[in-house]
């Protein structure tokens, strides 16, 4: 196991898929970290 | 291996950037949102849905008790009907002035003491609160996050995936009449959290009536405001005629039709304080207004 992820971390580092596979999964964990900051607060809908 | 010696000296970072940001403007762009039906849609985003051509010709602009009152289904006058939650004149600034409609021929403000209030609550999803620096998905992010919340809790079986139920939602209308009590209750609630601070929480959407009337007289199209109808089954409140009587002075001043439906229904045709009843008294409303709509 220890020998696989170390093939894979080289992979991801030292080959040009590897490196865009990161950077679409930094890409995405940018954007769920948007989308779940707080909210704009509670909105409540009863005023009216 | 040019590209993985570009990508170690901070090309990732970089790449990562312009990934987040090409996936940002593709979401916008989509329209995956307003269009999945997964998703709760706003007031403005139902009445796009209703009405996608590009000109809406004759609008109809106001508040929710505009939503409930005017029936498109039932009009022969041909007006768009934006009514929408929390609406107001400032907001109707911006989406005209930002494009976000294009008025053909004529448009008509739907105005209450709501319309035309500083200080109340908006709807955030409306997409003229969204800045120009903010990414969309920190904009949707309310929905977003619950819509990955409902599909990771239903992957691991505690709950169900969104259906596309949304694709069949429509406007708050209502039903039924309040009590005399329940009315009396909203009475002193309303003027408790909106009306007691007097005039001075309506200045700036009495003023932005001046720029709606500068942009259309600048675009060529013909605006006219009424005053909506209340519920003569209870009293009207002093800051509430004070405010109709503010409106009716910057309209006759700038030379706008001012039509005054105050009085024009019975408590009958009412929900609440100024909320039609949908299946009788907004079908009384639309045929009166109709009248003056076609004049």
């Amino acid at each position: 196991m220890a020998a696989l992820i170390k093939k894979f971390k080289t992979w991801l580092e030292d080959t040009p898929p590897g490196q865009v596979l990161q950077a679409v999964v930094y890409a995405a964990m940018l954007l769920l970290v948007l989308s779940y900051f707080t909210g704009h607060g509670a909105f409540i809908y009863e005023a009216f | 291996m040019k590209f993985v010696s570009f990508m170690k000296k901070g090309g990732l970072i970089a790449c990562v950037l312009v990934l987040a940001l090409a996936l940002d403007l593709a979401l916008a762009a989509s329209g995956w949102i307003q269009s999945s039906g997964y998703f709760w849609l706003d007031d403005f985003e139902l009445t796009r849905r209703d009405h996608p051509e590009e000109v809406w010709d004759k609008v109809i602009y106001g508040s929710s008790e505009l939503t409930s009152g005017y029936r498109e289904d039932l009009s022969e006058s041909g007006y768009v009907n934006m009514g929408m939650d929390y609406a107001t004149m400032t907001d109707l600034v911006e989406i005209l002035e930002d494009g976000h409609i294009t008025v053909g021929s004529e448009l008509v403000l739907a105005l209450n003491w709501g319309a035309l209030c500083d200080i109340m609550d908006t709807n955030p999803t409306y997409e003229w609160h969204r800045e120009w620096y903010e990414p969309y998905f920190y904009f949707q992010r309310d929905r977003i996050a619950g819509f990955i919340n409902d599909t990771l809790k239903a992957l691991i079986g505690a709950g169900e995936f969104r259906s596309r139920d949304y694709l069949t939602q429509t406007k708050a209308y209502y039903y039924g009449h309040m009590s005399v009590e329940e009315l009396q209750s909203r009475v002193t609630t309303l003027h408790d959290l909106y009306l007691s601070g007097g005039i001075s929480d309506f200045r700036q959407n009495l003023a932005a009536m001046n720029e709606v009337f500068s942009f259309c007289a600048a675009n060529g199209i013909r605006v006219r405001a009424l005053w909506l109808p209340e519920n003569p089954a209870v009293e009207l409140d002093p800051v509430d005629v004070e405010v109709r009587e503010a409106a009716r002075e910057v309209c006759e001043s700038a030379g706008v039709e001012f039509y005054d439906m105050t009085d024009a229904l019975g408590a009958d045709c009412f929900y609440d304080t100024g909320h039609m009843e949908y299946d009788y008294g907004s079908v009384e409303f639309t045929e009166v207004l109709d009248k003056w709509l076609l004049s």
